[in-house]
């Protein structure tokens, strides 16, 4: 018994192992593929340019002929701003006069769904034509996007960087002072932390009336983090942190506390609360289950060979993500799907059958699909294997 | 004009809801469900919701609007699952 016991650990540790090497190997492999070739953007940028000299800080200038006291006719900038799912490159043009020639999208990880919603109302071209002294501020010279704010506002970021950059540096104008972002702590990080905090509690069983909190917290969870506010946690937030696109502190309040609830508990403690006790698509998968009126779990034949299924899902999109630096190059999670309803059609069906299936199998997602649920498998693994 | 967009279609539709709910009614008594007046309505809704469900999924077809089909039909799947296991819970009581 007791060696198979250490067969069973030393496979563990081997599975343990192999799997941080593949993961090192898939970031160092999309590291050393991340190189973009600007040219091509920098001739949008500025179109009347013939030639581009290399300047410092990732800016070019424009000028007018192959000779060498050609004419500068602009300079050309490239910048980037945290958006959604990774940082959203631009190249943005402008002429003498500190007037946007062009603005041309070079690189972008946001959701397609999301980035589409903003591509079709003409963004980023409709940054022609104006001002660097403008005050870029979306709902004022800038046109919203009703359910793409983050996007937009991560594409005008970069955009206003550019433009600032270059006035204050190559063109001599006086830099336009902005007031600082103020940092997003609204009623919606204040009622998460809420949340987060009564569903630990109830979890450590410190709360009188467990159960009930729980379910208290589980119906609020899928009332705010899952339809009104629509930010679960995803697999596309894990990816982020391992490619490294860490959101700025100010704005994404609300990704830390999220991601803090879920990932701390599993390193430390080898425990996830957040499953059980907030995750709001298991929220609804436990709604229907009781209004199915079953109590059956998967079968366990099923169950081992789902979970193998899981995990390895969870790996490839991991994986694809590091290695072509787009934390949402595979996306197959049904939770975001329900809360956006936004999808390819493969989505909606399978997001048709979890629900269906929630009401005769308990959490068919978690059980079977969940990406999250591996990664938390994942670290539980790694604890008890390296952790002491 | 589609089939779904004519009269054949609602005479169709119209035609096997009646056998649904007469198919009900003689399965409850071979069951020996009781059969109060208030469930009549419920699982008549039902058997209504299913037939505005498919015709809007065939109307859709019929308009050429394949995605909108195909994301009623997804919705009206999965509502008309919950709710009829909601409704088969309620003739069992």
């Amino acid at each position: 018994m007791a060696t198979a016991k250490a067969v069973t650990k030393n496979r563990e540790r081997l599975l343990a192992f192999a799997i941080v090497v593949s993961l090192l190997a898939g970031w160092v492999v999309g590291w050393s593929r991340h190189h973009s070739d600007v040219a091509g953007f920098l001739q949008q940028g500025l179109p009347d340019a013939v030639r581009f000299e290399s300047e410092q800080d990732d800016i070019y200038a424009g000028l007018t002929d192959a000779q060498s006291e050609s004419e500068t006719v602009g300079y050309v900038a490239i910048r980037s701003a945290p958006g959604y799912a990774g940082p959203v490159t631009v190249a943005v043009g402008l002429d003498p006069n500190g007037t946007v020639v062009n603005a041309v999208l070079v690189r972008q990880t946001e959701s397609p769904a999301f980035f589409r919603k903003v591509a079709d109302k003409g963004f980023p071209g409709r940054f022609k034509g104006k001002a660097c002294s403008d005050p870029f501020e979306i709902g004022d010279d800038v046109d919203s996007v009703t359910g793409a704010t983050v996007t937009l506002t991560a594409l005008t970021e970069a955009i206003r960087l550019a433009c600032s950059d270059i006035a204050t540096g190559r063109l001599g104008l006086p830099p336009v002072v902005r007031p600082r972002p103020p940092i997003q702590f609204g009623l919606p990080e204040i009622l998460l932390i809420l949340l987060i905090a009564t569903g630990f509690a109830a979890h450590a069983k410190k709360l009188p009336g467990g159960p009930t909190i729980r379910w208290v917290v589980l119906i609020a969870s899928l009332v705010f983090v899952g339809f009104v506010w629509r930010r679960p946690v995803s697999l596309a937030n894990i990816n982020s942190l391992l490619i490294g696109y860490w959101p700025g502190w100010q704005n994404g309040v609300y990704w830390c506390v999220l991601l803090a609830a879920l990932l701390v508990p599993a390193i430390l403690t080898g425990k996830t609360p957040y499953c059980s006790h907030i995750c709001p698509f298991g929220a609804a998968q436990e709604i229907l289950v009781k209004v199915g009126g079953s109590k059956r779990q998967l079968p366990p034949k099923y169950g081992r060979l789902f979970k193998i299924l899981q995990r390895a899902l969870a790996w490839i999109a991991v994986m694809c993500a590091l290695i072509f630096r787009n934390p949402t190059a595979i996306s197959y999670e049904a939770p975001a799907t329900l809360f956006t309803f936004i999808g390819a059609n493969w989505q909606f069906v399978l997001l048709a059958l979890i629900l269906i299936a929630s009401l005769f199998i308990a959490r068919p997602w978690c059980n079977a699909l969940c990406p999250i649920r591996a990664v938390t498998d994942y670290l539980r693994l790694l604890r008890r294997n390296f952790g002491r | 004009m589609s089939f779904f967009e004519g009269g054949l279609f609602w005479f169709t539709e119209g035609v096997l809801a009646c056998l649904a709910i007469i198919a009900l009614r003689t399965w409850t008594q071979d069951k020996g469900i009781r059969m109060p007046f208030w469930k009549w309505p419920v699982v008549c809704t039902w058997v209504l919701f299913l037939g505005v469900s498919i015709a809007y999924v065939g109307t859709s077809l019929g308009e050429g609007e394949r995605h909108a089909a195909f994301l009623g039909a997804v919705c009206a799947a999965v509502i008309a699952s919950v709710s009829g296991v909601v409704v088969w819970r309620l003739l069992r009581l």
